[in-house]
């Protein structure tokens, strides 16, 4: 914008702009401030006392909450279950959507519905989604042992100890992975026709096609749905906590319900801070490892 | 879109695979709608019934209307007064969100002031914090200032939890706009925010409604907080459907009722906001 003989008119109307932009952002700042960064920050100075939340006792204690929650068998116990079911809920989600994506890119008569449809699983409310599974997985009333009787397999006992931990990870894959499928076939039809056009005039098989240009191509949407998946499936709480409760013997005791435990039921709250924490940490911790080792030359 | 769309009969395997797919997705959303229209001993009946005379006596029941055996979970938390708090945080939470995001998208977007990718990487990470880490320090501080179990404890959080991802799409749907639509409107004398509001929001309407849905269904659905910082007056729905018991087998048709009560705005919602769905996962990280 250059106006002949205005421009101080110019330089007025950026300088007014600048302010007003910074005025604009002001209340989101103010509310993410109040509301997310300030507690966060609390629960940091929690996380540092002996602070049980029946007693009047505050005391000071440094890292040693951090220690001690290393040192404590459930609560490594915990850990080990919550990557275990990141590690097996998010690959199932990878593989199983990178793999329906591939076979639904294409034009077909009903795509519209078939969309609608694999969207409500993961739009529903996770909680409505695990007392809906709670009420098809029961041992006496259950539908699927029903179903699976009718296959010639004995009646299980779906959320047992046998069975919890699989199941949590199924239900999970089963509200998860269309997301994964709507990522993927996004990034496809990003993908221009002529370049795999002229792969397979240069002579590429379709596998060679799909190794040495479509997945290349790809890297950057199955990277972003990666680091989703596995962001959310640490913070996974609610499937657990309505599915199983975090039973039976704790075999589905994932961190979020270790923490809600050490806040509400063992009223600890400068425990339950710093395996908030250390949620947090690990959050941001995967979230880059993954940048890192995924992106040989940046995004 | 660039190509040509070549529709042709599918082949065996992604016909075989869509019809999977189709089931596996709706058939649970299925049984849990015809448990909730089932009769208590219809319910309790082995094998299963597939074949059975509808009944809207789970739906009266958990509308205050019904007679008979009432699952315990009602007592405690009505379905109606639940609902309207549900309906009053969402509505206060996806309102306060969508108005700053606004505010704010559109100053990140197309005003670009100093500093904007270091804001814009402030607002994104924020989405990295999970609400259950959020749980016990609102928890304190609720008991100090005394928000514990109040509706504007829960809105304050929830509008929070939205904000990075309605500025993210917001901002999406702005940068789409042609570039310098407003200076007209600023040299006419409007002022950056009558260019604002005259100009870009009603070009961004859209964009804007497709943005409030996904706030929407963000805040209807989450569990986590209300079930830590609620009691018997603020809970909201999915406190309610996290209430089971296995031993209220026979009422299943009550949580049935409560499950697909749940589900309606959502299957509403879910279809007019599919265009949008794939910036509205991912924060406009990728355009779909």
């Amino acid at each position: 914008m250059r106006f002949q003989g205005s421009n101080g008119f110019v330089h007025w109307l950026e300088v007014s702009r600048e302010r007003y932009a910074y005025s604009m952002i002001l209340p989101s700042m103010i509310i993410l401030f109040i509301a997310l960064l300030a507690p966060l920050m609390y629960s940091l100075v929690i996380s540092l006392f002996d602070w049980p939340l029946m007693e009047p006792r505050r005391l000071f204690v440094g890292i040693r909450n951090y220690l001690v929650l290393l040192r404590r068998e459930q609560v490594l116990r915990s850990l080990m279950i919550t990557l275990r079911f990141v590690f097996f809920s998010v690959a199932f989600e990878m593989v199983l959507g990178v793999g329906i994506a591939m076979i639904l890119n294409q034009q077909f008569k009903w795509r519209n519905i078939i969309r609608l449809a694999i969207l409500l699983p993961m739009m529903a409310s996770p909680a409505v989604v695990a007392l809906s599974w709670r009420m098809i997985l029961h041992a006496d009333r259950g539908v699927l042992n029903y179903l699976v009787g009718l296959l010639g397999i004995d009646p299980q006992v779906w959320l047992g100890a046998d069975w919890a931990f699989a199941a949590i990870v199924a239900v999970d894959v089963w509200r998860s992975t269309p997301f994964v499928i709507l990522m993927i076939l996004a990034g496809l039809q990003a993908i221009p026709e002529e370049l795999l056009d002229a792969a397979q005039v240069d002579g590429a098989s379709p596998w060679q096609t799909f190794i040495r240009v479509t997945v290349p191509l790809l890297r950057p949407v199955i990277l972003v749905s990666l680091i989703f998946r596995t962001m959310f499936a640490l913070r996974n709480f609610p499937i657990p906590w309505v599915l199983t409760g975090g039973g039976p013997l704790d075999r589905t005791n994932v961190i979020g319900i270790e923490i809600y435990r050490q806040g509400f039921f063992f009223y600890d709250m400068g425990m339950a801070s710093a395996l908030s924490w250390l949620l947090v940490i690990l959050t941001v911790v995967l979230s880059v490892l993954y940048i890192r080792l995924t992106s040989r030359e940046p995004l | 879109m660039n190509y040509i769309p070549r529709k042709r009969r599918l082949g065996l395997v992604p016909s075989v695979t869509i019809f999977i797919l189709l089931l596996t997705s709706t058939l649970p959303f299925v049984w849990i709608l015809m448990t909730s229209l089932k009769s208590p001993a219809d319910i309790v009946a082995w094998p299963p019934k597939f074949i059975f005379t509808p009944t809207f006596q789970n739906y009266l029941s958990i509308l205050g209307r019904g007679t008979g055996r009432f699952a315990y979970q009602f007592r405690t938390f009505p379905f109606v007064k639940l609902l309207y708090n549900t309906m009053v945080v969402t509505a206060a939470s996806v309102g306060g969100a969508i108005t700053a995001s606004a505010l704010s998208a559109y100053a990140l977007s197309r005003l670009r002031p100093r500093g904007t990718t270091a804001i814009n990487f402030i607002i994104l990470g924020t989405r990295m914090v999970p609400p259950i880490a959020l749980v016990v320090p609102l928890f304190m501080l609720y008991n100090v200032v005394g928000w514990h179990d109040t509706l504007l404890g829960l809105i304050l959080p929830f509008t929070a939890l939205n904000i990075p991802m309605t500025t993210w799409m917001l901002e999406g749907f702005f940068q789409d706009l042609p570039k310098n639509l407003e200076d007209a409107a600023l040299i006419d004398g409007c002022g950056v925010m009558g260019a604002f509001v005259r100009v870009i929001l009603p070009l961004a309407a859209p964009g804007l409604v497709a943005t409030a849905i996904f706030a929407f269904i963000l805040s209807w659905n989450e569990l986590t907080l209300p079930l830590a910082l609620t009691m018997f007056e603020a809970p909201t729905l999915p406190v309610l459907a996290s209430q089971v018991r296995t031993d209220e087998g026979i009422l299943y048709g009550q949580l049935g009722a409560v499950a697909v009560l749940m589900n309606i705005p959502i299957v509403l919602f879910a279809g007019f906001g599919q265009r949008y769905l794939v910036s509205g996962l991912t924060g406009g990280s990728i355009k779909g």
